[in-house]
């Protein structure tokens, strides 16, 4: 009797374990799952915005006389965003891009030509949902990338996580761009 | 008062608002057996006291009654309220859905869009309520599907940042579970006005007036009613607690996602300012909205009394705190009038008028859109500018090459004008699709569309265009639409019937042709402009 009781404790004790263990794995999964597909979300806009972007200048290069320099350096961030070896690079690129985008738009409002175009409001409506679209969908990954970095790190289930090499997720961090509007004076 | 930005994520309001939920049921649960038990001793109290001895064993009997009979009110109650659709519930505010050939409902499509990418939800469905109130809503049901609302004068009055930082808000309320809890807090609150209304003894309640306990039958469901204005009073302090609290989170969700607090508080001041919408909101329902469409005064108060009884937080508190957090003063918020959006529907090239040799005679001047709408204009029909020698073919005329343009003559309706009998050219007015005859400049409008326009100010009329309007109103004799000026019969350009005549609205009393079978509505020259004028000056009339 003694001896049956001892052998159901030792086998509940051996099996709780493996169980939870089950149970955190499966979780773990789910919020990878959910942190890749954030991140591809990113993607997603990204690919939107480069799609953009030459029919961006092609709108404004006539127009925006004094902004010549900063269309260039977006033409130039995109081909490296397009071309980046790595996923750091890339990033970066992106990030020049986002701060320049912000420049654009903020100039935008002061030429009255882009103003009474159609074609051209319709772009920035396009520009503005897209560069809307990229920061939230990078706040949503962050926070979706913060909860799963939490399970990843809480005891206990950090063993489960090291056993089975789940790694935290980096943050994607956005530039600081200035918030002050640029004057443009004719 | 400095309220640092909550730095919680959408996990954490989740949560939240998920233990607010179960708390809740369980306070307004206990609430009802505790209420109800002390109804059913009230009411033996009263009547037959000889029978609540405390050894006779009845009065545990009758309170238990009364617990048991809570409890299972409240649960059908919640369950009732739980299996409504969206359909039911998007029915009832008479919201439709948005439709994407419009601008201004398409930008609303597109906030929604960047809204869910924040909130990584997905398939928000998008209403719009054909009113020119102000205010907005979120609703979900059981099934998950979830909407957000807002009412055609929001979303044609707002700038986009402001409008975004709404939908933002509305966002937040979806991805916290809010409309749950406002499900059952609204349920569990009219269940008790139910019994309040039946126990009333000032208006003849049914309780007391079917009474069988003999003595004073109308008397007798007085502290019944004690009892369940007490029960209600409590309910309500409670939900609306709840309510307000959900409303300070969704702002401050909002703000974490647009990153914009004083778009949120510019926003709330403009809605605040304007007719929110009262007379149509169903009276469950107020908690859905941004703002309280009923404007009774209790939600700009301040105080004790108040705090206990609105569904939302004062207006002023809730901007102090966005303001707060922009580290901004009152100063940096635009005075509530919304500013002008010039629209340039004209432009010197579709000014320009042409001749055309057409048929054996020269004909015209025409303009752009009328060339396009006799549709006999080819690329090798001769055309002349208006006082002009040089005549040339139209299709090297630069201007008219643009009519052959698939684009171009994609614009081109299939229906006809019931007067001039050409086609009609679609174009947007106010954002809105319509159909417009070049010669008469008759329109063509399907459905809601009128009552979309009528709600949009970025059209501007001159003074002149007023005062003729004012004037026209002022001629206008006030009889029955049999006796009134009706013009000639029109028939249908969709379907070929006869339109049937009616009054636009008394208020404006434009006699306009509306197709009885599909809702068409055709309107001859001018008396779109008229309407429009009419209805926003009609302070005036």
């Amino acid at each position: 009797m003694v001896v049956l009781v001892v052998a159901v404790i030792l086998a509940a004790a051996m099996l709780l374990p493996l169980l939870y263990g089950i149970v955190v794995y499966n979780s773990l999964v789910k919020y990878r799952v959910e942190a890749d597909n954030a991140w591809s979300q990113i993607d997603v806009q990204l690919k939107r915005r480069h799609d953009l972007i030459p029919n961006l200048v092609e709108t404004v290069k006539g127009v925006m006389k004094f902004e010549q320099e900063t269309l260039q350096k977006v033409v130039q961030a995109r081909a490296a965003a397009v071309g980046a070896p790595n996923q750091a690079d890339r990033v970066k690129a992106e990030n020049e891009i986002t701060g320049l985008m912000g420049r654009l738009l903020a100039v935008w409002e002061q030429y009255p030509e882009l103003k009474s175009n159609q074609n051209a409001l319709k772009l920035q409506e396009e520009l503005t949902t897209t560069e809307n679209q990229i920061a939230y969908s990078r706040g949503y990954y962050n926070d979706i990338a913060a909860n799963y970095n939490t399970q990843v790190q809480q005891f206990p289930a950090n063993v489960v996580a090291n056993l089975f090499q789940f790694h935290t997720k980096d943050f994607f961090t956005a530039p600081e761009t200035d918030k002050a509007v640029p004057q443009v004076k004719f | 008062m400095f309220q640092a930005l909550p730095q919680e994520t959408i996990f954490e309001a989740r949560a939240k608002a998920r233990r607010d939920t179960v708390l809740l049921f369980l306070l307004l649960f206990l609430l009802y057996g505790a209420c109800f038990a002390a109804m059913g001793l009230a009411l033996v109290a009263f009547h037959a006291p000889f029978l609540l001895h405390p050894r006779s064993g009845f009065f545990w009997g009758v309170a238990g009654a009364g617990l048991s009979i809570g409890a299972l009110i409240a649960f059908s109650q919640f369950f009732i309220a739980h299996l409504k659709t969206l359909d039911e519930l998007s029915g009832v505010l008479w919201a439709k859905a948005a439709d994407p050939a419009d601008d201004v409902h398409e930008r609303v499509l597109r906030l929604v869009r960047e809204a869910e990418t924040a909130t990584g939800l997905r398939g928000i469905r998008v209403l719009v309520i054909p009113s020119p109130a102000m205010n907005a809503f979120s609703l979900a049901d059981r099934t998950g599907a979830m909407a957000i609302g807002v009412t055609e004068g929001l979303a044609g009055r707002l700038d986009r940042a402001e409008l975004g930082a709404v939908i933002a808000h509305e966002a937040a309320h979806l991805t916290q579970g809010d409309s749950r809890l406002l499900t059952v807090a609204g349920s569990l609150c009219s269940s008790f006005e139910t019994v309040t209304d039946a126990a009333s003894p000032f208006q003849g309640g049914v309780w007391g007036a079917r009474g069988t306990w003999g003595r004073n039958r109308r008397g007798g469901s007085l502290p019944v009613y004690v009892v369940a204005l007490i029960g209600r009073t409590v309910a309500r302090m409670l939900a609306m607690a709840l309510s307000r609290r959900r409303e300070f989170l969704a702002d401050a969700q909002a703000v974490r996602m647009t990153r914009n607090p004083l778009a949120l508080a510019s926003a709330l001041r403009k809605i605040a300012g304007k007719y929110r919408g009262g007379d149509d909101a169903p009276p469950g329902l107020q908690m859905v909205f941004i703002l309280n469409p009923e404007a009774e005064g209790l939600d700009e108060r301040e105080g004790a009394w108040a705090d206990l009884f609105s569904t939302h937080p004062p207006v002023a508190q809730r901007i102090a705190r966005l303001l707060d957090w922009a580290k901004a003063d009152a100063s940096s918020l635009p005075d509530g009038t919304p500013e002008d959006v010039s629209t340039s529907s004209s432009s010197p090239a579709l000014e320009a008028r042409y001749m055309a040799f057409l048929g054996d005679t020269w004909q015209g001047p025409y303009t752009f859109t009328q060339l396009l709408a006799c549709g006999q204009v080819k690329p090798d029909t001769w055309v002349c500018p208006e006082g002009g020698a040089a005549v040339a073919p139209a299709g090297d005329t630069a201007a008219l090459a643009l009519l052959f343009t698939p684009q171009v003559q994609g614009s081109l309706g299939r229906e006809q004008c019931p007067h001039c009998h050409v086609a009609l050219v679609r174009r947007s007015y106010e954002g809105a699709p319509i159909a417009a005859c070049p010669f008469c400049s008759g329109t063509l409008l399907t459905g809601e569309v009128l009552e979309r326009i009528v709600a949009r100010r970025s059209e501007t009329f001159t003074e002149a265009q007023v005062k003729e309007a004012l004037a026209w109103r002022k001629a206008q004799r006030e009889c029955s639409i049999q006796e009134a000026d009706c013009g000639v019969a029109v028939r249908c350009p969709r379907c070929a019937r006869v339109m049937s005549k009616a009054f636009h609205l008394l208020l404006t009393r434009v006699v306009i042709d509306r197709c009885p079978y599909d809702g068409t509505v055709w309107l001859d020259g001018g008396e779109l402009e008229r309407i429009q004028i009419l209805v926003e000056n009609s302070k005036n009339l």
